[in-house]
């Protein structure tokens, strides 16, 4: 499982790329889609998860509609015209940092 | 998948009250969370009390204090200075718009006395722009729960105004527009639900919350009495009703002057 702080740092770059692929999701299945992704070593908690997204919502970047399923109601994310030019800029920003990582620690692929 | 019964459901919302006390937003959101954490373990064979007690121990009161206070530092104290700025601006607004308003509702005779007065030519287009809504928004009925006014908010537990009157009226029951106009607004809420806003002319507007089902489009021409959705529990409501609210130059008024009297 990596730590907080990588999941912290990288969790608005994957929501927004999440709901980009998706079209609208909400919370728990973002949770448990990443878990699958990421064969759980990427472990979104609620406690990270739904603060980062009212903020995004805040932000204006996502938008939200609800269904009631069953006794409650499900709230969906999707992401605004504003959301969209940031999940761009987001990804091309994470790429170029991906990159530059790379660069700094010296990371060379593993020789099986 | 078996979805949790609204027994298993209020027993989760009491579990979730002990910890959220702040942001009401959160609730159902949690809520539906830690549903499906149990129904998933259900669904994978697991009785509802073993699911309940280890879907709890993941997600402890402490684990949801925090996201509570994580999420209202996020949402409430980051953008202060633009609140501050926002507020000082609305209050520059509503100075400025207030202050002929009022003036022209000192002079204004009130609406008796604009009618009495119909007769006189120069009144006459004037009555005819400002016909304010005056028939009931669900077809002659008038059985009103919840007042215009200040009152405790059945969802958020505040003391809030309400800024309309709530009919009580089963669900799917037909909304007519209360007189004509054009549709403003047709679409969703997070507060307000299924939400259609009609102007009537430059002075007022009727608005129309928590439908079921929106059955005109924006823009869309309406007479007194169209059909324009349904009555539903969409948003922030807890049973089927109608949230009807009348606005006047920008204002809210208590639309109970706006229904005819029974």
């Amino acid at each position: 499982m990596y730590s907080r702080e990588l999941v912290k740092g990288t969790l608005q770059t994957v929501i927004l790329r999440l709901l980009r692929e998706h079209g609208r999701m909400y919370g728990y299945e973002m949770t448990q889609h990443v878990k699958e992704v990421s064969d759980g070593k990427y472990q979104l908690t609620e406690g990270s998860l739904y603060p980062t997204l009212h903020k995004l919502e805040k932000e204006g970047l996502l938008g939200t509609e609800r269904e009631t399923i069953g006794g409650r109601t499900r709230k969906y994310y999707r992401l605004t015209e504003k959301g969209k030019i940031a999940a761009g800029s987001r990804l091309d920003e994470f790429r170029d940092f991906l990159q530059t990582m790379q660069r700094i620690l010296d990371l060379k692929p593993e020789v099986k | 998948m078996k979805l949790l019964d609204d027994n298993q459901l209020l027993e989760l919302v009491q579990y979730l009250n002990h910890s959220l006390h702040r942001y009401e937003p959160l609730r159902e959101e949690l809520l539906d969370h830690l549903a499906c954490m149990i129904e998933e373990k259900m669904a994978a064979g697991m009785d509802y009390p073993t699911a309940k007690a280890q879907a709890l121990e993941f997600f402890t009161k402490d684990e949801v204090k925090k996201t509570e206070g994580q999420t209202l530092y996020f949402v409430h104290t980051k953008p202060v200075i633009m609140k501050v700025f926002s507020f000082l601006g609305l209050i520059l607004l509503t100075g400025l718009a207030t202050l002929p308003f009022e003036k022209a509702e000192d002079v204004l005779p009130p609406p008796e006395a604009i009618a009495e007065q119909a007769e006189k030519p120069y009144f006459v287009e004037f009555v005819h722009q400002q016909e304010p809504p005056d028939i009931s928004p669900l077809d002659g009925q008038l059985h009103i729960t919840s007042d215009y006014g200040q009152r405790i908010h059945p969802v958020f537990k505040k003391k809030m105004l309400h800024m309309g009157v709530d009919f009580k009226a089963p669900m799917g029951a037909a909304i007519v527009a209360t007189a004509d106009g054009t549709v403003e607004f047709a679409a969703e809420e997070d507060q307000y639900g299924l939400k259609v806003v009609i102007q009537h002319d430059g002075e007022y507007k009727s608005l129309y919350a928590h439908m079921s089902e929106i059955k005109v489009k924006a823009g869309e021409k309406v007479k007194k009495g169209t059909v324009i959705g349904l009555v539903g529990n969409s948003g922030a409501s807890t049973a089927p009703h109608l949230h009807y609210e009348i606005i006047k130059e920008g204002k809210r008024v208590n639309p109970a002057d706006y229904l005819p009297k029974s």
